[in-house]
């Protein structure tokens, strides 16, 4: 039983931790119910501490990639509020050249995602994993943004032609439950394809930095 | 030793064991037991021990039979005592406050 409660513990704990407290649980004498208890609830948090289950390479290259993508999340808010809230083009459907170089921004930012990911942990799947994180977070915040926008200016958004068209088309009763209704598209378009595209640009980003010797140490061994 | 959430409990209790020299596992629960009258489990005294560690409070010394002692740092060390001198500020304003109860 005492082994059973031991295996519910993250690997990597059992590693470090596991042999001094199969013996403290030998010390101790007859499990009972409360201690036993006592290690499930120690299991179940050393597996929601991200300090025990995630090696410090891999956090460092996440905390990286969600630097990148918050900063990238700001400026493409302000960029929002400003087309639909401050210089809003009722009449016209144009946003000119802006959504294009937003893009090519985004893709620029999974890239360099990637190489600074690199520079802290080798392995393609780590930089996979941080382009991916990165495109998430971008994708839901930034719906985030435009559903703040949408609820906080109705009015002025309302405005747009093309959400008018939208509400008439869609036989809904008022816009505001058009325009949310109207995101959730965006929101699950933008988290998986943003995650799909991060990952992969990320990768190749990471390509582009030869692994130093420290990269390769601190890499989680498989398994 | 603010920084270790609902663990800050059981890390303080640590800390004072560990003060008073290194020691393994099962002698921290026994001496915690002694000093405070509570009952440290298995599960929670690694929670804690585990967090410590990182935040390089104690450290972990060589094992010995599959016990592993612990030792206070200095950076413990001096964790515990603001932390004590804290609770003791705390402590002498609370009784003196219930004085007009007496």
């Amino acid at each position: 039983m005492k082994g059973i409660l031991l295996r519910l513990y993250p690997r990597r704990w059992r590693r470090r931790y596991g042999p001094e407290v199969a013996r403290l649980l030998d010390d101790l004498g007859p499990l009972t119910v409360r201690r036993g208890l006592d290690l499930i609830l120690g299991a179940l948090d050393a597996h929601l501490t991200l300090e025990v289950t995630v090696p410090a390479p891999v956090r460092a290259a996440i905390r990286r990639a969600l630097i990148v993508a918050a900063i990238l999340w700001l400026v493409f808010s302000v960029g929002i509020v400003l087309s639909n809230v401050v210089f809003p083009r009722p009449q016209s459907n144009d946003d000119g050249p802006w959504p294009a170089i937003a893009y090519l921004v985004g893709f620029a930012a999974f890239w360099l995602v990637g190489r600074l990911a690199a520079k802290v942990a080798a392995g393609w799947r780590i930089h996979a994993l941080a382009g991916a994180i990165a495109g998430a977070f971008l994708g839901i915040f930034s719906a985030g943004t435009f559903f703040a926008i949408d609820n906080i200016f109705l009015s002025i958004v309302s405005q747009q032609q093309t959400k008018i068209d939208g509400l008439a088309q869609s036989g809904m009763g008022s816009m505001r439950a058009y325009l949310n209704h109207d995101l959730i598209g965006p929101l699950v378009f933008w988290t998986v394809g943003f995650a799909v595209l991060g990952a992969v640009l990320a990768v190749a980003g990471g390509a582009t930095v030869h692994p130093t010797r420290a990269t390769q140490e601190s890499a989680p061994q498989s398994g | 030793v603010d920084g270790l959430g609902r663990f800050s409990d059981p890390a303080v209790l640590i800390l004072t064991s560990l003060a008073g020299g290194p020691k393994h596992g099962y002698a921290l629960i026994k001496d915690v037991d002694e000093i405070a009258r509570t009952t440290i489990g298995p599960g929670t005294l690694y929670a804690a021990l585990s967090r410590l560690e990182r935040r390089g409070l104690i450290e972990a010394l060589p094992e010995e039979e599959r016990r592993r002692p612990y030792r206070i740092t200095s950076t413990g060390a001096e964790a515990l005592r603001n932390y004590l001198e804290h609770a003791r500020h705390v402590s002498a304003a609370g009784l003196k406050r219930l004085q007009a109860f007496a």
